[in-house]
C-alpha cells in the first residue's frame, strides 16, 4: 500500500492549477517508508500541547530527511494567545515554520458529529475561514509570514512577507 | 502542488485536509484528494455521504507494475481516477488507498 501511495503522488498534480492533498496515516511510521517522498510540501498538524507538538516535530524531521521542499507546522484548535505563544516558542526553538493557525471552533466537532463537511455544515465559521486562507496561501506557495489568530482579512491588510505578527485580537466564540 | 498532511490521531488532520480540498476546489483548482489513512474518513469531511463509501473501489497493489526504477503505476493516473475515484462536492476527486485490513489486499 505504501508503494501505491508513493506512485500515485508521484504521478499527480504537476500543473499550476492542480492540487493533490494526501491525508496521511496517523502514525509517523509511514513517513519512514517514504509515502510522502514525492510531495512538494508537508503540513504537520499539531495541537498546542507538548506531546502533540513533539509528534509534529518528529514528523517534520522525517519529512525533511525525505527531502521535501517545505515542511511546516499548522497549529490547530488554538484557544487563546497563551496557547499560540507556546506553539510559536516551540517552533522557534526547533526552527520550524508555522504555515497556519486554526482557532478552536466548536463547529468542527459539530460537523464531525453530523457526519458532514465543515464547509457544508458551517461555511462561515472561523476555523473554516482560517483553513481556507491557509490553503490559498500554501497553494500559492507563500511562506515566511507569521500567521496569527486574527481573521485572515485583518492579517492580509497587515501585509505579509516575514512581517512581525500583529497584536492578536482573539475572537470570542 | 502536492501536499502531504500529517499529524497525530485526533489532531484534526482529516478535517483540515478535507476543508482545504473543498476550499481550493471552489477557488478553481483541480483537486485530487488521497485518503492514505488506514481508518479512511476523508470522504465524510469532503461531504460524501457515508453510504456512497461502500461502493468505492480502493487502490490496491495490482495497480502497480515493476520497472527498473522500482514499482510504478500500471495505468495513467487519469485512467485510475476514472475507474477508482469518487466525485466529492465542488468537483474534488477522491482516491482511497487500500489497507491490509481490507479483504483481498495486503
Amino acid at each position: 500500500m505504501h508503494a501505491t501511495v508513493r506512485s500515485v503522488i508521484e504521478a499527480a498534480a504537476n500543473q499550476d492549477d492542480e492540487i493533490c492533498i494526501l491525508d496521511t496515516e496517523a502514525s509517523p511510521e509511514h513517513l519512514s517508508r517514504g509515502t510522502a517522498q514525492y510531495a512538494d510540501a508537508m503540513l504537520c498538524i499539531v495541537e498546542p500541547y507538548y506531546k502533540s507538538l513533539e509528534t509534529g516535530r518528529r514528523m517534520a524531521v522525517l519529512a525533511r530527511d525525505l527531502g521535501l521542499e517545505r515542511v511546516a507546522l499548522v497549529a490547530n484548535k488554538v484557544r487563546d494567545e497563551r496557547e499560540l505563544e507556546a506553539v510559536r516558542k516551540f517552533a522557534a526553538t526547533h526552527d520550524l515554520e508555522i504555515a497556519g493557525i486554526i482557532p478552536f471552533d466548536e463547529q468542527m466537532p459539530g460537523a464531525e458529529r453530523a457526519e458532514a463537511s465543515p464547509v457544508d455544515f458551517a461555511p462561515d465559521t472561523k476555523a473554516v475561514v482560517a483553513i481556507g486562507a491557509m490553503a490559498r496561501s500554501v497553494a500559492a506557495g507563500n511562506g515566511g509570514s507569521v500567521p496569527s489568530l486574527t481573521p485572515p482579512e485583518a492579517a492580509d491588510a497587515a501585509g505579509n512577507g516575514g512581517a512581525p505578527a500583529q497584536p492578536l485580537a482573539v475572537e470570542g466564540s | 502542488m502536492k501536499l502531504a498532511v500529517a499529524g497525530k490521531g485526533g489532531s484534526g488532520k482529516t478535517s483540515i485536509s478535507g476543508t482545504m480540498c473543498r476550499m481550493l476546489a471552489r477557488d478553481g483548482y483541480k483537486v485530487l484528494a488521497i485518503d492514505g489513512d488506514s481508518n479512511p474518513n476523508l470522504a465524510l469531511t469532503l461531504g460524501v455521504p457515508a453510504e456512497r463509501m461502500n461502493d468505492l473501489p480502493v487502490l490496491t497493489r495490482d495497480l502497480l507494475e515493476r520497472s527498473d526504477d522500482g514499482p510504478k503505476l500500471a495505468k495513467s493516473l487519469e485512467e485510475i481516477c476514472r475507474t477508482h475515484s469518487l466525485q466529492a462536492p465542488d468537483g474534488v476527486n477522491l482516491l482511497v488507498m487500500a489497507h491490509p485490513q481490507h479483504a483481498g489486499t495486503g
